[in-house]
């Protein structure tokens, strides 16, 4: 009996870990955001071999995301998350022969989801040339955010204007919003 | 395919053709064969004796790869004793007679460092053997009174940890276990002094923008105990110990306003003697004799020439006959053999990148050695001289104007260079291939030493805090204007070029006075101030803590900070801008190039664009030079309104040097 329960108990844990990483990943440009909710534009950069897979830790147990299908050169998603602070923290490389992976959660690496905004705190920067040489930095590079939420998705940067969320203030984007 | 397809595809391959033919033309560009000339590396570098003085050593650069060479004074013949077809070696030892040490990276920017045994027949050597020694490490003290020992540090996660190895030993691992870790118990210091037998007596620690700590222990059986604890932003750096082992010699400017050679006495914690003081000139660095127990000299910079105080009477008595004799000013004994039997002298200046000179103390003869760069010689290059001129506030500035070989002829047109930093870095007067390419293509260069720049003592450096786009840029208009107002250069063809701070500097500078300068060149250049916050993420509390004191804090300061701020200001800009950017530069990010690009794109502005793809925060390719330079020399002459370029030539083309092939070779 107490099997039973354990195992039922673990099954709701899951569903409710999964049916919160689709809620959060749900990526829906048109529709208004729910209360508490906020878009996190991802950003990464990857020089070498692209990340098999990205993880972030986010503000409740299960607010988790992972973004994969990552390219060389820039990367960008858009995702609809409750408010909160997102932290990078696992790098999962590409090699097939194994799972290695970079626990990046104590660089800091975080963004600030804003409710009713489009949130971005910086790109990610993955160099994977090899096991030696690998490297992560987290750099604001926001005029190439907004140009990439102008062009692919005109009506969030409308209803929900792109906002720096890092450690210091960013004049700049203020200035490209203005324009 | 129909006809629209087909006409496309003609006008795409027509554009084509034009694009590669564009590319091959730059590329076979006067100026783009010059700036292959001038960049391209030196031949010969690294040379060395070994402790008797009967074999010298050096590396010698290939169109592929280097290889390490060994001339046999006493056989009189030179060998290769080592092909580095990657170029990985980028240092050696020699650790006694017959072994050398060898530091090597790897693509992967691994350093290891490997044993070379040369065995000799009568003085002929008859084979090498190389062997690993260790990875991630350094030579830190040859210990040349401990034959076949060698001190090494190792660079671990977290700490790094120092060996004294024994070569002749055939286990080199057994010698790494915990055990023999010599700062196993020790605070986490970055350098070590040891005394002559190895043993470390002193460990400090200088982290940047922090204050310096220094341990000390009398011996092995005692604790190490701090006996410093410096300022921030103040200079103590341990040099060496005295005879007795109770002093330390250190460079410091404690409670003074320029670097000085003091006697620091270790019980006290006190400073006991100024041992040598160069009024007016901060003490840039000291070097050591081959024997580690006294100094050879202490450098420092005097109108922007190198100078050496000898603290060693062979080394000032043979310094001073080798001016005499060479007639130049310019000549330094650098290096010599354990017994002083060889010295090795170094002819460098403003117009030259070095001659080695090999000098035998026994046969009191002087040989030419090495023309690091003999292919120069064929081109005209510029003197250069040290101009004063007063700032706004009535500060003086020192400033150093390279002018064209063809001065007298024609009044050169000026390029403006400020140095990157902007706090504590300099310019000086030495050799420039970046200057020397600019004045052998007919240009005036000026190179401001502003507030903020180091070799002027502490004040000078604390009147550079948050002068960016202020103060600053007013001492480099004094220098503009001060060379101008003396006539030595064409004051109507003015232009500003710098890299880094010099990039911002130069774009700050156009926006501010649109009237002296025609154009404006950065690479690598800040752009936006603040974004320099959010760009390092990486920086350490004490880093942001210096640069908020030194530049500005955007959170209180942000509209101080945008009002001298090139993207912000972009609207005022009157004149041409070229700007240049390595798209892996980690300093500098691209986004202050894609920002800046941005806001001239916005308000319409002529500007010009060029983005390394390879590059760093500097130059790590030869051909980033050869681009950038053969692109600032096309904008400069558009915008300066100057004839097409042609290098100053001097005469034909040196004949080819004699090299390894000549002689006999081992492999």
């Amino acid at each position: 009996m107490i099997s039973l329960c354990k195992t039922i108990f673990s099954l709701a844990l899951l569903g409710a870990a999964l049916s919160s990483d689709l809620e959060a990943q749900r990526l829906t440009p048109e529709a208004t955001l729910k209360n508490g909710h906020g878009y996190l534009l991802l950003a990464v950069e990857s020089l070498g071999t692209p990340p098999k897979k990205i993880l972030l830790k986010g503000p409740k147990v299960f607010s988790s995301l992972s973004i994969d299908k990552l390219k060389i050169g820039d990367n960008y998603r858009i995702l609809e998350v409750p408010i909160g602070r997102y932290y990078y923290s696992q790098v999962y490389s590409d090699e097939e022969k194994s799972s290695a992976y970079w626990e990046i959660l104590s660089f800091d690496y975080y963004i600030d989801v804003q409710e009713n905004q489009t949130s971005y705190a910086g790109h990610l920067i993955s160099e994977m040339y090899s096991d030696q040489h690998t490297d992560f930095n987290f750099r604001n590079r926001s005029s190439r955010a907004y140009k990439y939420l102008k062009e692919c998705c005109e009506l969030i940067s409308k209803k929900y204007p792109l906002t720096f969320t890092g450690s210091y203030p960013d004049p700049f984007l203020d200035l490209l919003i203005r324009e | 395919m129909n006809k629209c397809t087909a006409f496309g595809i003609l006008i795409f391959f027509v554009l084509s053709c034009k694009f590669h033919s564009a590319q091959a033309n730059h590329a076979n560009s006067t100026v783009y064969q010059h700036a292959k000339d001038i960049f391209q590396s030196s031949l010969y570098y690294s040379i060395d004796s070994n402790p008797e003085g009967s074999l010298i050593t050096y590396i010698e650069r290939l169109d592929e790869g280097q290889r390490l060479m060994l001339l046999n004074l006493q056989e009189d013949s030179l060998q290769i004793l080592l092909n580095d077809s990657t170029g990985e070696i980028n240092h050696y030892n020699w650790i006694d007679n017959d072994t050398i040490v060898i530091n090597k990276t790897n693509e992967s920017y691994q350093q290891s460092l490997s044993q070379l045994s040369l065995n000799f027949i009568d003085n002929r050597l008859n084979d090498i053997y190389q062997r690993p020694l260790i990875t991630d490490a350094i030579v830190v003290d040859t210990l040349p009174y401990k034959e076949d020992r060698v001190l090494v540090k190792q660079f671990l996660e977290k700490k790094s940890y120092l060996y004294n190895l024994n070569l002749s030993a055939r286990n080199i691992s057994g010698q790494l276990r915990n055990r023999y870790k010599l700062n196993r118990l020790a605070p986490n210091a970055e350098h070590w002094l040891s005394d002559t037998s190895g043993k470390l007596r002193v460990g400090f620690s200088s982290p940047r923008h922090r204050a310096t700590m220094v341990w000390f222990r009398p011996d092995e059986s005692k604790r190490w105990k701090l006996i410093w604890k410096g300022k921030k932003h103040s200079t103590f750096r341990p040099i060496l110990f005295d005879d007795k082992n109770d002093q330390l010699m250190v460079l410091s400017n404690h409670d003074r306003d320029f670097v000085e050679l003091l006697k620091f006495d270790i019980a006290s914690q006190s400073f006991t003697d100024v041992l040598l003081r160069i009024p007016g000139y901060d003490i840039e660095s000291v070097e050591l004799n081959k024997k580690r127990d006294g100094i050879l000299f202490a450098s420092y910079t005097q109108d922007g020439n190198h100078r050496r105080h000898y603290m060693n009477e062979l080394g000032d008595f043979l310094s001073e006959s080798l001016k005499r004799d060479l007639n130049t000013p310019n000549i330094w004994v650098v290096d010599s053999s354990l017994n002083d039997k060889i010295v090795i002298a170094l002819k460098r200046d403003g117009k030259n990148p070095g001659i080695f000179y090999l000098f035998d103390t026994r046969k009191w003869e002087l040989t030419e050695f090495a023309d690091t760069q003999p292919w120069l010689s064929q081109f005209q290059l510029g003197d250069t001289l040290a101009i004063s001129s007063k700032s706004s506030d009535g500060l003086e500035i020192e400033s150093y104007l390279t002018l064209p070989a063809n001065y007298k002829k024609v009044k050169a047109p000026l390029i403006v260079m400020p140095h990157g930093g902007p706090i504590s870095v300099r310019s000086s007067a030495d050799y420039d291939p970046h200057v020397q390419f600019l004045a052998s293509l007919g240009y005036a260069v000026l190179r401001p030493n502003f507030r903020g720049s180091s070799g002027y003592g502490q004040k000078f450096i604390e009147a550079g805090k948050q002068q960016w786009g202020k103060l600053i840029e007013d001492d480099i208009e004094s220098a503009v204007r001060e060379v101008i107002h003396q006539g030595l250069v064409n004051g109507d063809k003015v232009c500003i070029y710098g890299s880094s701070y010099g990039g911002y500097s130069a774009l700050m500078s156009a926006i501010r006075s649109p009237e002296l300068f025609k154009c404006a060149a950065s690479y690598v250049g800040v752009t936006d101030i603040s974004l320099m916050y959010n760009n390092d993420a990486n920086n350490s509390e004490s880093i942001l803590k210096w640069r908020k004191d030194f530049v500005g804090d955007p959170q209180q300061q942000q509209e101080e900070l945008a009002k001298h701020s090139p993207v912000y200001l972009a609207e005022k800009l009157q004149v041409p801008i070229f700007l240049a950017q390595g798209e892996l530069d980690r300093v500098v990010d691209k986004e202050h190039f894609y920002r800046m690009r941005h806001v001239l794109e916005e308000h319409d502005k002529e500007a010009q664009y060029l983005l390394l793809p390879e590059e760093v925060h500097g130059f790590s390719r030869l051909q980033s030079y050869y681009e950038l330079y053969s692109h600032l020399d096309d904008f400069f002459r558009k915008h300066l309104n100057l004839p097409a370029a042609k290098p100053l030539a001097a005469k034909p083309v040196l004949e080819k040097l004699p090299t390894a092939e000549d002689y006999e070779s081992l492999n």
